[in-house]
């Protein structure tokens, strides 16, 4: 054994010697295969390995290879070109550690992939765009193509393939409702852009993305509101102002109650209502209350309010209208009446068809008040005696004024009636002088009444 | 003149007439007629006094029918 090794490091002497002043120069690849251990350095040791292989036919990824020249066989020819390049130094292969954004995932055009490597690689190339070299690592720059990225990239040592989809940038178009509008807590706003945004956040509420549009959902806090979106290719401020919920409380007159034809319905929210529409009649918004006035048909009623948080269907019955003026229906005295006892007459009283609202005053003919206490109420219109006001003999008295129904149908009241002559009872007053011609000569039954101090 | 004979004397002013007299200036007639108190009423008819005097006060309508019971009139309603 000593022998053969002496044999060979012999042969290894007289090769170096032979190959020494013979000098080529080698590519890194031979180099590498040169440096047998790998140990950065080509010397004897790698040429003890090649020896201690002579003959063998080692397998091309064997490791070490001391087939240095890779035609399969350990020889002659491998000493001799390990021999040769005995002394030199060998940089190891730089290797691809990463790639950042990583492969596969999804880039911007105009994003910037960065390669890291061990050591320095020498010779970069890339099969899309602009490749520059810091140390250890290798920016890659667009802009690229949008679509399927497969980016090569070649250096000395290796080459390395990486997938990426490239897509265009997404830039804000509209955003529905509009900015500077009027918005309910819970309303959503949706964002339209030309192309479908990454990684979008939103200042407020939640963001959800659907292609090219993103929906902003509340609640929002009544009040202003700033809301910023922000994606990877920019970022939009979007202010509104956020209106609280408003829910109906009340209406009156109440529902299913009778109302008149041009009758006004006031209903109550708890906040004023934002785009409030009636089926029937005109509304009108005043703050938390909404006015809706008629004319609505006579007859059931389903009165549909919508405003921008709800719908409320309210029902009535139209009355149908009244259009008749109360009438007078009975009185203790009536128009023409004559020869009304002003004595016997203390109260009056006038009765109409409907419930009326109004004044009623005793007057002469001339228009003084007599001074009788007047009062419409209900259905009746009353004229009290005031004392000392009594009525006199022979006078034509007129029952004025004026009534009014819950329509507003009116009536002038004008009862004109007359008292009796006072000459009545004095006319027939005999004397015992008189007796004979005024009772007994009359041709009609007489009723003599005896009085006293009349 | 109180408020039921003037009513009686114009309501039925087509079939008597009312007269009065006063007992305490026309005594010839009232002690003729033996007149004891007042009202009373007495009825004549073709310068005859017919029988039943009605004497007090009273409603108009028992008035009325006294009166026309002793002229021996019917009503009609």
């Amino acid at each position: 054994m000593k022998k053969i090794t002496f044999l060979f490091l012999t042969t290894c002497l007289i090769l170096t010697h032979l190959t020494v002043g013979y000098t080529q120069e080698a590519d890194i690849e031979t180099l590498r295969a040169s440096d047998v251990n790998a140990d950065g350095v080509i010397n004897i040791l790698d040429l003890t390995l090649v020896a201690a292989n002579f003959g063998t036919t080692p397998a091309a990824d064997q490791t070490p290879n001391t087939n240095v020249n890779g035609d399969g066989t350990v020889n002659i020819l491998d000493l001799t070109l390990v021999a040769s390049h005995l002394g030199k130094t060998v940089s190891p292969p730089v290797m691809f550690i990463s790639a950042n954004p990583a492969t596969g995932s999804q880039l911007t055009m105009d994003d910037t992939i960065t390669l890291t490597f061990d050591n320095m690689p020498e010779d970069v190339t890339v099969s899309t765009g602009v490749a520059t070299v810091t140390d250890k690592t290798v920016s890659i720059m667009g802009p690229f193509d949008a679509g399927a990225l497969t980016l090569t990239i070649t250096w000395t040592d290796g080459t390395q393939t990486l997938d990426y989809t490239i897509r265009p940038p997404a830039a804000f178009v509209s955003a529905n409702p509009v900015a500077n509008s009027k918005l309910a807590v819970d309303d959503t706003i949706t964002l339209t852009f030309d192309n479908p945004p990454e990684d979008v956040k939103a200042s407020t509420g939640d963001a959800t993305v659907t292609d090219k549009t993103v929906s902003i959902t509340g609640p929002f806090d009544p009040g202003a509101l700033a809301l910023t979106v922000t994606w990877a290719d920019g970022t939009q401020t979007l202010n509104y102002t956020i209106r609280p919920l408003a829910t109906f409380v009340s209406a009156n007159p109440v529902i299913r109650s009778q109302i008149a034809v041009d009758d006004t319905i006031t209903l109550t929210f708890d906040n004023p209502p934002d785009d409030l529409t009636v089926s029937e009649g005109r509304a009108r918004i005043i703050g938390k209350r909404v006015r809706i006035t008629g004319t609505f048909d006579a007859g059931a009623l389903a009165l549909t309010v919508t405003w921008a948080d709800g719908s409320e269907t309210l029902t009535y019955t139209v009355r149908v209208p009244d259009t008749e003026a109360p009438k007078i229906t009975s009185g203790s005295v009536n128009d023409g009446d004559k020869e009304v006892d002003p004595e016997a007459l203390r109260r009056i009283e006038v009765t109409f068809n409907e419930t009326v609202t109004g004044n009623m005053a005793l007057q002469t003919v001339a228009g003084a008040d007599v001074g009788w206490r007047g009062k419409v109420e209900g259905k009746k219109g009353t004229l009290e005696l005031v004392r000392g006001k009594e009525l006199d003999n022979e006078i034509t008295y007129v029952i004025a004024g004026k009534v009014s129904d819950a329509a507003g149908n009116s009536t002038d009241i004008r009862i004109r009636f007359t008292t009796v002559s006072k000459t009545f009872e004095t006319l027939f007053e005999v004397t015992d002088a008189t007796f004979n011609s005024l009772v007994l000569g009359s041709e009609v039954p007489i009723m003599l009444e005896f009085i006293k101090d009349g | 003149m109180r408020p039921v004979v003037a009513a009686v004397a114009l309501e039925y002013r087509d079939v008597f007439s009312f007269v009065k007299l006063d007992v305490n200036t026309q005594p010839e007639k009232t002690t003729e007629y033996n007149i004891r108190g007042t009202p009373t009423y007495i009825v004549f008819r073709d310068g005859e006094i017919l029988p039943d005097f009605i004497i007090g006060a009273m409603p108009k309508a028992k008035l009325v029918k006294r009166i026309l019971g002793i002229l021996e009139i019917e009503e009609s309603e």
